[in-house]
């Protein structure tokens, strides 16, 4: 991993005239004879044409760029194929991630046969379901974070504790949404637990809150954060600068008792 | 050339020279070739295919004294001879007066509508996924690949390798459609 790391940024000198006569000839002898390596250039040749576009590239390095590789015809091939991709970029609406519900109804549209049969068994399911299942009633826990921003001048570094109990089999969390941020039509959470994020929907939402709602069998015991992401009209994403902090914790350890719904 | 170029004998020779097995051997003359174009147009040459072209002459024309004397990877042996050629070609012009790439070419408009249709063909899950990559700038663009990698469990490196792949299979299909349409 490390090695690739660095044959990343060797290979980025290369393209951008950093490298001495001496390393320019030691990566091209490597670029004939690896094919990894081979990869890696093709792969930053159109990273590096996507920070041309988007004028990311340092003066020197723009410049570099834009009389070497971007002079072959192969780089100017690549560089309109990036224009042509950036001017899309704002006609189409990057697609939202789909739900399974969403995922699962897409396939059975294409699979009717696979759409007597769900049907079928969701109404086996029905009849026999209360005969097998006992209802094991599990309640919500509501809390409202507030984001880190609007936090800042407290200077409590403290974050809300969340019970985590075999009682309650969701979290209803509503995130209060800073002044003055851009509102969105709809929302998406990421949901991050430091060592791994995951994309959730809002549930619902108004002008100065959203609402997610999270099983807790898909948590545990930790500190957790939220990032906020306003959808506009236009499907494109904002960011809402500053976190929402929590910690969940297990109750049956936990002395500051919480308040089920 | 004057001295014409490469004999059919000669560039079997240099088949053979590359691997027994002529599929391979095939397979590997392409290989170097594609590479010599990828390390020339690194350096900013105006015609990569042609010198390219002219270093696996020079090479072929030696298959001879290759065969009985080099020792090594042959691929390295084309690189050398690639390096003194795109020196020479430089001699004369050393600064050539190429022009830089028009900021906004007239043909990004046609490509594109290409492109448009040829994300369409992809499969769904590959729309999305380039759709999404190219999605904020600076460094939320690099929050955004951070998160769509986790999302997706790859690591990092696995994803630009991934949309890298969706590119030049995009790049593909609108060189064929730029070749179907009719000429003016």
């Amino acid at each position: 991993m490390a090695s690739r790391n660095h044959d990343q940024a060797g290979i980025r000198a290369y393209l951008l005239g950093r490298l001495s006569d001496e390393e320019q000839q030691k990566i091209e002898e490597r670029l004939m004879v690896e094919d990894d390596l081979f990869e890696e250039l093709e792969v930053s040749k159109g990273e590096l044409i996507e920070e041309f576009c988007a004028k990311e590239l340092a003066q020197s390095e723009h410049q570099w760029f834009k009389q070497h590789y971007l002079v072959s015809p192969e780089g100017r091939q690549s560089h309109v194929f990036a224009l042509a991709l950036d001017s899309l970029k704002s006609s189409i609406p990057a697609p939202k991630r789909r739900t399974w519900f969403e995922r699962f109804q897409a396939f059975l549209k294409t699979h009717p046969l696979a759409f007597a049969i769900a049907t079928s068994t969701a109404l086996v399911l029905v009849v026999v379901s209360p005969f097998i299942f006992r209802s094991t009633p599990q309640t919500s826990y509501a809390i409202s974070l507030k984001n880190t921003i609007s936090n800042r001048t407290s200077g409590d570094a403290r974050f809300p504790t969340v019970p985590l109990s075999p009682d309650i089999g969701e979290l209803r969390i509503t995130l209060l949404l800073p002044e003055g941020v851009m509102r969105g039509t709809d929302y998406r959470v990421v949901l991050d637990d430091r060592s791994e994020t995951r994309s959730l929907k809002a549930t619902s939402h108004d002008e100065n809150s959203v609402l997610v709602v999270v099983p807790t069998k898909s948590l545990h015991e930790g500190p957790y954060l939220f990032n906020l992401y306003a959808i506009k009209a236009d499907g494109t994403e904002q960011p809402i600068n500053g976190e929402y902090r929590f910690e969940l914790i297990d109750s049956s350890r936990s002395r500051s008792s919480p308040k089920p719904q | 050339m004057t001295t014409g170029g490469p004999t059919q004998d000669e560039f079997e020779k240099l088949l053979r020279w590359l691997d027994h097995d002529r599929d391979k051997a095939g397979e590997r003359y392409e290989k170097i070739r594609y590479r010599l174009i990828g390390v020339f147009s690194s350096r900013g040459c105006c015609e990569p295919d042609a010198l390219a072209d002219k270093s696996i002459n020079v090479v072929t024309l030696k298959i001879d004294w290759l065969l009985e004397n080099y020792v090594g990877d042959p691929a390295l042996y084309f690189y050398a001879v690639a390096k003194k050629i795109f020196l020479e070609s430089i001699k004369p012009k050393p600064s050539a007066n190429v022009p830089p790439p028009d900021p906004q070419p007239p043909e990004v408009e046609q490509l594109a509508s290409h492109l448009d249709e040829c994300l369409d063909e992809l499969a769904q899950s590959d729309r999305d996924l380039v759709l999404r990559y190219h999605e904020f700038e600076k460094q939320e663009k690099i929050r955004n690949r951070k998160r769509l990698a986790e999302e997706l469990k790859f690591s990092l490196n696995a994803l630009r390798i991934k949309v890298c792949h969706i590119h030049s299979r995009l790049k593909k299909c609108i060189e064929s459609r730029l070749r179907e349409q009719p000429k003016e």
